[in-house]
């Protein structure tokens, strides 16, 4: 690739980040929308503890989480069975690995039209990919954070349960890193399977 | 999907993941008390007060104050994700030792002004529409940065390229 070639493709990222960004940002809520279902059956499996209903409320994700049984918070406190509690992030922190996932995918320079095709069709496990590894565990992270502040509150140490650590590492920048390699990683996979 | 793909993607997340735990071992206080007002906000500070002479921007601990705005400095909001991100890239690339300490401190260079660039705007951000700092913040910084660097990434893996068919070249 020389110089002229780097720098178009360089310009084509830019657009196709700029372009994913605005649909996102005035119309992110549908596909958000559309992946609730899906987080909320992520969100049960990984908990093994709560009904999730999740929801859009005004800019936010909304996790409704009702346990199935008590949640012990302290040897002495728990959250009763049958309890709904809630966490949110916003619609927006939802997308931020959506849109590094598909400006990585839709940038990448295919060959042919065989290639960008396998290409969209891969971009779907990728898609549900990182959304099973971001917004699910983050609404959990932040249901666990309330448990750790209330555990500090009453002068006691708690574990960090795996939801809570899993949502430290992509706060942190896993939510960015976590989309760009499996963007990369769905082009080299594009790559061996359409190569002639 | 090639053995050098999968070996990259494999040594840049398990690095990324080390760097991650090393970082939360460091106290938030020594952050915020020493290493943010230090590295970020006075530099930070002076740019704003270079530019804007009127605003009077002081620095206290981690926040960058003004008459009109006050923007606090917390963890992750020093660019150390990014650096964590390109670092155990340029690492699991597996370039030649002089590559990767150039690739190195570049790069550390360039989180470091990008994310100098990202503080002074948010700055300006909060003191012209303190709306827009919501998704500014999360929304697109965040994703232009990744792709800022990835161009960085992208132009450094070249620039290794070209020099090892150089020296390849010279050598046969």
């Amino acid at each position: 690739m020389n110089n002229k070639a780097i720098g178009l493709l360089a310009a084509k990222g830019l657009v196709i980040w700029l372009a994913l960004s605005l649909a996102g940002f005035f119309a992110g809520d549908k596909l958000i929308n559309t992946l609730l279902p899906f987080y909320e059956t992520v969100t049960e499996s990984a908990s093994n503890g709560y009904i999730a209903n999740i929801k859009i409320v005004e800019d936010d994700v909304v996790f409704y989480a009702t346990a199935l049984t008590a949640q012990p918070i302290t040897p002495e406190r728990s959250l009763p069975a049958g309890s709904t509690i809630q966490s949110s992030i916003s619609v927006l922190h939802a997308l931020v690995p959506i849109v590094i996932l598909f400006t990585v995918i839709l940038t990448w320079p295919a060959n042919c039209l065989k290639q960008r095709l396998y290409l969209l069709a891969i971009s779907i496990p990728a898609l549900l990919f990182i959304s099973a590894t971001s917004v699910p565990i983050q609404l959990l992270g932040q249901l666990e954070i309330g448990f750790q502040n209330a555990a500090l509150q009453a002068g006691l140490s708690r574990d960090e349960p795996f939801a809570l650590t899993w949502m430290l590492l992509t706060e942190g920048g896993g939510r960015w890193l976590l989309p760009a390699l499996t963007g990369l990683a769905s082009c080299a996979l594009v790559v061996k399977l359409t190569k002639p | 999907m090639d053995f050098q793909t999968f070996r990259f993607i494999a040594i840049a997340a398990i690095l990324y993941g080390a760097f991650h735990f090393a970082y939360h071992k460091v106290p938030d206080e020594v952050l915020s008390t020493k290493i943010y007002p230090n590295v970020i906000g006075h530099f930070a500070a002076n740019t704003i007060n270079t530019l804007t002479p009127d605003r009077n921007v002081t620095v206290k601990d981690h926040a960058i104050i003004s008459k009109a705005a006050k923007l606090n400095i917390v963890r992750g909001c020093d660019g150390s994700g990014v650096w964590f991100m390109l670092t155990a890239a340029i690492v699991g690339f597996g370039a030649s030792v002089r590559h990767t300490i150039v690739g190195f401190v570049l790069g550390t260079l360039t989180v470091y002004l990008i994310n100098q660039v990202r503080i002074v705007g948010l700055f300006y951000v909060i003191e012209y529409n303190r709306a827009w700092f919501p998704p500014i913040h999360t929304y697109y910084a965040p994703t232009l940065i990744i792709f800022l660097i990835a161009g960085f990434f992208l132009a450094w893996t070249r620039w290794c390229s070209k020099d090892e068919i150089a020296t390849d070249s010279k050598e046969a």
